[in-house]
């Protein structure tokens, strides 16, 4: 792999010229930026050296979906072999969720995942005041897919398909106990499951996102050094990704 | 050779060692080197733990039926051991603990991709640690034995449940640990540092962090899964309520086969460091034992199937599995052969931690080689769950990964800690070790052939006097380890200054002081060759 | 108690495979053994001061690549054929349900249809005062299929060289014939746990049981009694002798299924009384309502047979009430007679 070479201003060492804002010189570990295409030292003390390596957190990040991915992907393989089993099974129980929150959530994540792209291309243009409303609104629906997950779910409590009370045995006893199939109890199953751990890292994301507009606050995260904001609204483009692929498997099977 | 005598004083230099002292000092630090050395000492104790158990379980075999405990507690006593040493021993293993202490030296970098991720991870280990043996206190002690396989996990009323969380997360520390490696050797090689000159060891560890990337999280749903099984009663695994106990087989080995890669590369990649050190000559077939490595690793992620040659699966896929199975033992011959090649017109010596990889060498194959009779699926269906798999992964573990991981430990210990240990003991330690280990395990190949299934509290006296062969080896092993720990203690009392290159070796690490200075390297090194220049009028 | 023995079809092919695979690993595993030694003794540093270069070879790696592969690929191939061969279900073979369950293994023969003929139950077998074996008849193809109730076993018979997870949920199998005599032990596999609370089936370990292999006319003469008559046990029947010299009576009972019910080895069944030791005893019996007294002989042996609802003993007349009738000849019964008095 050919990589552009520039001198680094401190040491004289050959850099990595990586297309990012921040380089970090590998002979002096002095942090330089990038100022009209010529690379110069960074302020003494301005940051870190290892936590600024944009490339680097780039990679690690994407490994870390990429387990996140597999996390979920377990889970997908394991509901498709279920579903080739009770194929009937799981269209009829399919019929008894609601498709109107499912269609009203799967909305709300993406345009949530179009307004976290909005908020990192406006810090990238310097437009702190525009990020943080970007941001707030992603939070926001974030927030507003957990409500109606609430409702969804609680709706679903009362109509018998998930029995939390008085037993710790609940779930599977109570399905059986509403006369519901084998089938349809594993469908009830993995949709618990599945959505749960979902609407988890919906949790995590939102709070990760609402750390952000701290991060942006106190300019922890600005114009030149945005790799925090760009790795969280990985992050959420992810959870937004795992719903679209839930989405239809729960919803619209039926 | 010098040996480690006649250092010139000099006034204490700052080192990683005593640049901060203090137990606050060690357990916040994100230098790599100390997190590799918590890692280190952490892993040893844990195995000091699980070695007690498991001289338990022979002491139990000494005689049918009852010895020194109860059934129901022979079964607590070999799930932890079981747990202890996989999770909490070998999957850590040579990768986050000399790993973690070398990655950025043989490279040419000041310290890992994300140091602060590095501690985080072994924070979760420790947690993972904690609540594994933290679930002895709540409930009964768990007894399902390291698989966890349902229905009898999901069924049985001890306390899976917080073990299991306790191996969540280790596997999770074990990602961090992973994709932290990875980026790492991505994006911090020192200039001239390409990845044909990387030491063997590093494509060890950059391999080892793809399969704990791409496996790890499998193991993860699973045990959500089971946990949501024990705790919430929905079904995945029990048949009663719908579910297929073969899909928890086929999930958890999906993990738990890659998983002897992530146990068994790192310490091959030890033993590739180790073998050209003390014959004086590059290794012969870098690229090969470069690609096997990743070969290993492929091959390896697809044949979880034949850990389940009886378990009831479609005779078809018996097939495929096996068939793949055999091909992961091509990679591993091309390792041997290399290896062996490379002692061809060396220069030999027989330092200590070259013994421990000859002996590594020689236990491998014959792990190897058993696991080559029992790929053959006919020959499985007779051996499998008896002790004779007892005694092939035991010869991978132990005697791969647990020699691999003492012979490293005699490697590194002067670079680690500036001392120099009694060669001799410590010789006397290996050959205990050796005797003991094959007294110990081979027993069981034996047994196995002879029928004796494994987990058995209770047996037919037919098999007694193999169980004392091997109950008298688990003694010698014992005392083995005792000495050699002993032998590398008393170093710091009595034992001489260590040079900064005592074996005259060629990677980075040996080029900084001993112990290394807080920051590795004065100044980035630039490589201009590859990692074993033994040869200087031989390299291209 | 030799444990090596092969005892099935099987066993013989698959230790070929285990030794074939074996003897070339020992071989290789010498080979490469030496040659390590004899690399550290020739170049030890006292020998050869300084290293020799020694370039890297594109044909040896190769070599050492491809003779591996094609020797693993024989391995594979070897190993499979006769996987593939013991997978094969033979028609019309005899048919036992096991079941495994937490701790014991329970053997229910069926008959052609696969109806229940009779079962097999530790537990039931204790309290009999015997052991539970699978018997099984020499050089006959059989068919285990193999069922769990609770968690996973797996029944292991090593002497057969087989073994197969029993899967709570779905039906698994193994097919095979037994080629010799004897018997032999029946592990579990697969681990299931244990408590050791319960005495003898509490564990794991404790899921031990044998498989008996018999003649063909040993195993006729069990099977058709079902179950309750084992002429391996040099029982006074003279089922041992072969059924050649074995007294016309037993033969007729043992075709008109006596044999379900009574015993002739001393052990009370809940259906009926132990034939052994009859003649000659007193007995309490119900005669039309009434409790009497009477002394075994030709006589009563000749009513109770051909007129069971007249007399009947007082324990079984409360349990099961009489025996039900048999249309028997007139030298059907005498023999019988004469077999019931020979029988001490």
């Amino acid at each position: 792999m050919e990589r552009e070479l520039q001198a680094c201003p401190a040491c004289g060492a050959g850099i990595d010229g990586a297309d990012s804002p921040d380089v970090r010189c590998a002979s002096c570990g002095k942090t330089l930026v990038r100022a009209e295409g010529k690379l110069a030292a960074a302020p003494d003390g301005h940051v870190e050296l290892e936590h600024h390596d944009y490339v680097g957190g780039k990679i690690g990040m994407w490994l870390f979906l990429f387990t996140e991915l597999l996390l979920f992907g377990g889970m997908f393989l394991i509901y498709s072999i279920y579903r080739a089993k009770y194929a009937k099974e799981f269209h009829v129980a399919a019929l008894e969720l609601n498709g109107g929150i499912g269609t009203l959530n799967t909305l709300l994540l993406l345009t949530s995942s179009l307004t976290v792209a909005l908020a990192i291309a406006a810090i990238r243009r310097g437009r702190k005041g525009a990020c943080l409303v970007y941001l707030w609104a992603t939070v926001a629906q974030g927030v507003g897919f957990m409500i109606n997950k609430y409702f969804e779910w609680n709706y679903k409590f009362h109509h018998g398909f998930f029995p939390w009370k008085g037993t710790s045995k609940g779930l599977g006893k109570l399905l059986m106990e509403a006369k519901i199939t084998e089938g349809e109890s594993t469908f009830y199953n993995l949709y618990f499951v599945m959505t749960g751990l979902h609407g988890l890292h919906v949790l995590v994301g939102v709070v990760l996102l609402a750390v952000m507009v701290g991060f942006v606050m106190r300019d922890w995260v600005r114009k030149d050094d945005y790799g925090w904001l760009e790795n969280s609204g990985l992050y959420w483009h992810l959870v937004d990704l795992i719903w679209i692929f839930l989405f239809p498997l729960f919803y619209l099977i039926s | 050779m010098s040996d480690g005598v006649a250092v010139a004083l000099e006034p204490p230099r700052r080192t990683f060692l005593n640049h901060r002292t203090g137990l606050l000092g060690w357990i916040l630090s994100t230098d790599h080197k100390r997190i590799g050395i918590l890692y280190m000492t952490s892993m040893i104790g844990f195995f000091c733990l699980g070695m007690i158990l498991g001289l338990m379980i022979r002491l139990e075999m000494l005689t049918p039926g009852r010895t020194i405990m109860s059934g129901r507690m022979y079964n607590s006593v070999f799930t932890l051991h079981g747990v202890t040493m996989i999770f909490l021993f070998v999957i850590p293993g040579l990768m986050a603990s000399f790993g973690n202490f070398l990655l950025p030296l043989h490279i040419g970098a000041r310290d890992v991709a994300f140091p602060r991720l590095n501690l985080l991870s072994w924070w979760l280990f420790m947690a993972g640690g904690v609540l594994i043996y933290g679930s002895l206190f709540v409930g009964e002690p768990m007894d399902t034995g390291w698989t966890f396989y349902a229905p009898y996990s999901v069924k049985t009323a001890a306390s899976v449940s917080v073990a299991g969380l306790g191996v969540f997360f280790v596997g999770f520390s074990s990602i961090l640990t992973g994709l932290n490696f990875v980026t790492t050797i991505h994006r911090m090689r020192c200039p001239g540092m390409t990845w044909g000159r990387m030491p063997l060891m590093c494509w060890a560890l950059y391999t080892t962090g793809w399969l704990q990337v791409l496996a790890t999280p499998v193991i993860g749903i699973t045990l959500i899964m089971l946990l949501c099984e024990r705790l919430l009663g929905v079904g995945f695994f029990d048949p009663s309520k719908g579910g297929d106990p073969i899909l928890f087989q086929h999930m958890f080995w999906i993990y738990s086969h890659p998983a002897v890669y992530i146990m068994i590369l790192p310490a091959m990649g030890a033993v590739s460091e180790i073998v050209p050190v003390f014959t004086r000559r590059a290794i012969y077939g870098y690229k090969y034992i470069a690609g096997s490595t990743l070969a290993i690793a492929i091959i390896g992620y697809i044949v979880w199937g034949h850990h389940m040659f009886t378990s009831g699966m479609a005779d078809s896929a018996r097939l495929v599995f096996s068939l793949l199975t055999f091909f992961v033992a091509i990679p591993t011959a091309i390792k041997v052969f290399n290896w062996v090649a490379t002692m061809y017109k060396g220069s030999i010596t027989l330092e200590v931690p070259f013994l421990y990889a000859l002996a590594f060498i020689f236990l491998f194959m014959i792990a190897g080689f058993s696991g080559v009779v029992q790929g053959a699926i006919a020959a499985d269906i007779h051996l499998h769950d008896t002790t004779y798999i007892v005694a092939h992964f035991h010869y991978t573990m132990f005697g791969g990964t647990g020699f691999a991981f003492f012979g490293a430990l005699h490697h590194w210990w002067p670079k680690m800690f500036g001392r120099m240990y009694n060669r001799k003991v410590a010789k006397g330690a290996w050959l205990g070790l050796f005797i003991g280990f094959n007294l110990l395990f081979f027993p069981l190949f034996i047994m196995g052939y002879l029928g004796m299934p494994r987990r058995y509290y209770d047996y037919l006296p037919e098999y007694m006097r193999w169980h004392h062969i091997s109950t008298l080896g688990s003694w010698i092993v014992a005392a083995g380890f005792l000495v050699m720990i002993v032998n590398l203690l008393r170093s710091f009392r009595s034992g001489s200054a260590a040079p900064a290159n005592p074996w005259g070796a060629t990677t980075l690490e040996w080029t900084v002081s001993s112990p290394p200075p807080v920051e590795n390297f004065a100044k980035i090194p630039h490589v201009t060759h590859g990692p074993y220049h033994y040869e200087p009028e031989a390299s291209g | 108690m030799n444990l090596a023995f092969g005892a099935s079809n099987y066993a013989d092919r698959i230790d070929a495979v285990f030794w074939g695979i074996t003897a070339v690993s020992v071989v290789l595993l010498i080979g490469i053994t030496a040659a390590m030694v004899w690399f550290v003794w020739r170049y030890h540093r006292s020998r050869r001061p300084r290293p020799e270069h020694v370039p890297d070879s594109m044909g040896l790696e190769l070599a050492w690549t491809i003779i591996p592969t094609i020797l693993v690929m024989g391995m594979f191939w070897f190993g499979w054929k006769v996987f593939a061969d013991l997978r094969k279900k033979t028609p019309g073979a005899m048919v036992v349900n096991v079941t495994g369950s937490q701790w014991q293994w329970r053997y229910m023969y069926v008959d052609e249809k696969g109806q229940r003929r009779f079962e097999v139950a530790p537990d039931e077998e204790e309290k009999k005062g015997e052991t539970a074996e699978l018997v099984l008849p020499l050089n006959k193809p059989v068919q285990l299929n193999l069922a769990s109730t609770d968690v996973l076993h797996s029944f292991y018979v090593p002497a057969f060289r087989l073994k197969e997870d029993t899967v709570p949920g779905r039906e698994t199998y193994l097919a095979f014939t037994p080629t010799m005599l004897g018997v032999f032990p029946v592990f579990c596999a697969e681990y299931c746990g244990g408590t050791g609370t319960r005495g003898k089936l509490d564990g794991h370990w404790s899921m031990l049981s044998a498989v008996r292999v018999v003649t063909e006319e040993e195993f006729r003469i069990y099977y058709e009694s079902n179950g309750a008559v084992r002429p391996w046990r040099g029982q006074k029947t003279a089922a041992l002798e072969g059924a050649a010299a074995m007294p016309r009576g037993w033969e007729t009972m043992s075709r008109q299924g006596c044999f379900r019910c009574h015993t002739d080895n001393g052990v009370e069944t809940k259906d009926g009384p132990t034939l052994k030791g009859i003649y000659g005893r007193e007995r309490r019996v119900v005669r039309a309502g009434i409790v009497a007294t009477v002394r075994v002989d030709e006589e009563y042996l000749r009513r109770a047979i051909e007129h069971p609802e007249v007399e009947t003993s007082e324990v079984y007349f409360r349990k099961v009430g009489p025996m039900p009738r048999v249309e028997l000849s007139e030298s059907d019964v005498t023999d019988i007679i004469r077999y019931l008095r020979e029988l001490k």
